[in-house]
């Protein structure tokens, strides 16, 4: 038994060292902004086909299947003149596109942002119900990595409490650790 | 018992409550419909009665409006929440971990609609997780959250650095068990090639 949990704490860890990290770099630049997030920003015209883009949805699955387009669809706008505005975004990379009904071309703004904000994009992307594939990956990772958190805290516990001589130290420090939490998650609860 | 090892084995423990915080945010946030798709608690909606000075822009009212009404830990209204409606009156919102203040201001009044929206639990612990230090005002409450929350970042860059170096000292002690050795490299570097991989496919 002992031995299956330190090789799971071992194997878990390590496999998650890199995620971890992300993250742990990521929250730091959430909470402090010190590196410059600023996206460089490029234009350029995409080729349409008028009769494929008939609606603002139909136009969006043109340019993902025709360009290097790719990402979620959003903020899809329809103005008078038949304008159509949307985005086509996806983890450090957001795609404006404006079209008019009837032309050939259509006008990108692309915002390409950099690596600390790629981690920041990775930090705050979860779950199941992207349009975007790799998005739902990613979604499944960070899954992994939060069951592995857990898994790594109790596999830890368990290690620790094995080694009697740190178990005095260790106790305060964790029994600390959860009374301070319990209490100040009830008390901003109640504010 | 090395002293790197005490640093690995107590960063944990003191974080703890943190850890779990994280663990749990992170796997609801994963399987749960998103907060705006799930059913919200119950609002409660109270009037007050307050003087509304003429002379100030929306930016000062909204300001003045949270400071006469003192709502435990709300902060200077964000700008992006500010509006007005169809009937000209100011609106904005006060949020704080726990619930959402939606402010009505009915200035020919002299009156105040404050809609109280609960978060449901899970929406709090996720709102618990992103308390910084920064983001937050003067309230001694969400300080020390914040901070705690700021000192468990730090420590999970500090766990992971540790348990990579704890494994790479610590491997000759395993030679007995070459096929530990192995995976425990195979772990560390298919969890690496993994984000590696990602990140080159999405640029």
């Amino acid at each position: 038994m002992h031995r299956l949990l330190r090789d799971t704490h071992l194997l878990v860890g390590l496999f998650l060292s890199t995620t971890v990290l992300v993250f742990g770099v990521s929250a730091i630049q959430f909470s402090h902004k010190w590196f410059s997030a600023e996206p460089q920003r490029s234009e350029f015209p995409v080729s349409v086909d008028p009769l494929e883009a008939t609606t603002p949805r139909a136009l969006a699955s043109y340019l993902l299947k025709t360009t290097d387009l790719r990402g979620n669809v959003s903020n899809i706008r329809q103005f008078d003149g038949g304008r159509i505005h949307l985005q086509v975004s996806r983890m450090g990379t957001v795609d404006d596109v404006d079209y008019v009904q009837g032309d050939t071309i259509a006008h990108v703004s692309r915002s390409y942002y950099p690596f600390i904000s790629m981690l920041i994009w990775m930090h705050s992307t979860f779950g199941f119900d992207h349009e975007y594939t790799v998005h739902n990956v990613w979604g499944a990772l960070m899954l992994l990595l939060s069951v592995g958190l857990l898994v790594l805290g109790a596999t830890g516990v368990y290690l620790w409490f094995k080694m009697y001589k740190e178990r005095l130290l260790g106790s305060v420090l964790l029994a600390s650790s959860l009374v301070f939490g319990v209490i100040m998650i009830s008390i901003l609860y109640a504010a | 018992m090395t002293l790197i090892k005490r640093i690995h084995m107590y960063t944990g423990l003191v974080n703890a409550s943190t850890l779990i915080v994280f663990g749990l945010v992170g796997i609801t946030a994963s399987i749960l419909p998103r907060s705006q798709d799930r059913p919200a608690p119950k609002a409660a909606v109270d009037f007050k009665h307050l003087h509304v000075p003429g002379d100030l822009d929306d930016h000062q009212l909204a300001d003045h409006i949270q400071r006469e009404l003192a709502i435990p830990l709300t902060s200077p209204t964000p700008n992006w929440t500010m509006h007005r409606d169809a009937d000209n009156n100011l609106r904005f919102r006060l949020p704080t971990p726990a619930r959402r203040y939606e402010i009505t201001v009915y200035e020919a009044n002299d009156r105040v609609r404050i809609r109280t929206q609960p978060f449901d639990t899970w929406q709090y612990f996720f709102e618990l997780h992103t308390i910084t230090p920064p983001r937050t005002g003067d309230d001694w409450r969400l300080q020390t959250w914040a901070w705690y929350v700021e000192i468990s970042s730090w420590s999970l860059i500090l766990m992971a650095l540790t348990g990579i170096y704890l494994w790479l000292v610590s491997r000759p002690g395993y030679r007995e068990r070459p096929s530990q050795n192995l995976w425990a490299q195979i772990s560390l570097a298919s969890g690496a090639v993994i984000i590696i991989a990602f990140y080159t496919i999405i640029r």
